[in-house]
């Protein structure tokens, strides 16, 4: 066996997203910063359409670290593995993204940039969790090794989703609960114009997600199609070539 | 060089139960489970209600606690950044004394919370004033909401 080339295949699929993420994107800017102020807050408003998806985001991608993570554990397949390590990068991304639009609406608003109270404090958990998640993989070489012990933390750091979400209803704090209620009956507390805005906003950063885990998945397979090469240089011909570098 | 090449790629392949790994995950997702929602349900409450310090003053004495509730009578001195009102949540009402600066959203009614301790007096001396927002946005529908909002970003 000669080099093991990593196959490209004419991939339509990302560039398609990408391109879908920044014309979504654009239409919801628009609609956004063209929607009148909110009575209260005036424009500041308008970081709900950034803070609320960019959150959503980063649920969507821990979420995906646990669903790949499990698929992982069951098919043993390494691309699940590197799916989820992707997909935790992007959600810490995103959460860090969050945080600091947060910051920005609760300075004017709160009167604040941080303050310790249940919602705050539990996302900068995920931090943890997810920065931790990392940090284990990071110290673990064998392949297999890794990917189940990080598969497990992915699974487990799911709990931190409903945990994060449930905790401006579960404990008293200073953020605002849901405007889009989901539980207890479907309702949005705000005007129709903001809802459109919020919910083209919330597409384009799901389809976002999509397109960064993509782009990530790739580069983590060539990432390893190197590891393997280099593995392989240095044992040989003895290495069984073929069993790893699969999936 | 005849050792270790041939040993890692046999590490590779070794395959073990991850049947433990799993349980133990398990275990320490219900630790935390009991975790969040027993004991530590208390101390994540951010602030008291003053009915809450009404029932139990003791517990609170001599502390600094973060009191939550809702604004009425606020008077501020603007020259010298000096703010009072009263918190009240309907059960119990206290009067707090603050200085420094206030945020914009600040105005009677307005769900507050402010972090201090009572003095002597009986007056709540906050040093740290956060001012609670809901979460329903609305855009101007008449004449008096547009009137209201561009005094406010005057």
């Amino acid at each position: 066996m000669t080099l093991a080339k990593p196959k490209i295949k004419a991939d339509r699929l990302t560039p398609v997203l990408g391109v879908a993420t920044l014309l979504l994107m654009l239409a919801g800017l628009y609609i956004g910063l063209s929607a009148p102020p909110d009575v209260n807050q005036g424009t500041l408003v308008r970081l709900f359409f950034i803070h609320v998806p960019a959150a959503w985001l980063s649920y969507l991608a821990y979420g995906g670290t646990g669903l790949c993570g499990l698929l992982y554990l069951v098919t043993r397949q390494r691309r699940f593995d590197r799916l989820s390590a992707s997909s935790a990068e992007i959600g810490l991304l995103f959460t860090v993204s969050t945080i600091v639009v947060g910051m920005m609406w609760a300075k004017p608003t709160w009167g604040a940039y941080w303050v310790w109270e249940p919602r705050l404090t539990t996302t900068a958990l995920s931090l943890v969790i997810y920065g931790g998640y990392l940090l284990v993989r990071s110290l673990i070489e064998e392949p297999g090794r890794r990917a189940r012990i990080s598969a497990v933390i992915g699974i487990v750091g799911t709990l931190y989703i409903p945990v994060n979400y449930m905790a401006v209803e579960w404990w008293r704090g200073i953020h605002q609960t849901q405007t889009a209620k989901l539980l207890g009956g479907l309702g949005f507390a705000a005007s129709p114009v903001y809802g459109i805005a919020l919910s083209i906003m919330t597409v384009a950063f799901t389809v976002l997600y999509f397109y960064l885990l993509r782009v990530r998945g790739k580069i983590a397979a060539l990432q390893e199609a190197r590891e393997e090469r280099e593995f392989e240089q240095l044992s040989g011909e003895t290495a069984p070539s073929g069993v790893v570098a699969r999936g | 060089m005849t050792t270790s090449p041939t040993l890692l790629p046999q590490a590779r392949r070794r395959k073990r139960s991850p049947l433990p790994l799993i349980a133990g995950g398990g275990l320490l997702a219900a630790l935390l489970g009991v975790i969040v929602f027993g004991n530590l349900s208390k101390s994540l409450e951010y602030f008291v209600t003053p009915t809450e310090y009404k029932a139990q003053p003791a517990q609170y004495a001599e502390r600094t606690i973060r009191l939550g509730g809702l604004v009425r009578n606020a008077k501020f001195d603007r020259g010298r950044l000096n703010l009072t009102f009263t918190v009240t949540d309907f059960g119990a009402s206290y009067p707090v004394s603050y200085q420094g600066a206030v945020s914009d959203l600040f105005k009677e009614n307005q769900g507050v919370v402010v972090r201090g301790a009572f003095n002597s007096a009986g007056v709540f001396q906050a040093n740290e004033l956060l001012v609670k927002h809901s979460e329903e946005y609305r855009v101007p529908t008449n004449q008096a909401d547009i009137k209201t909002m561009l005094k406010d970003t005057k």
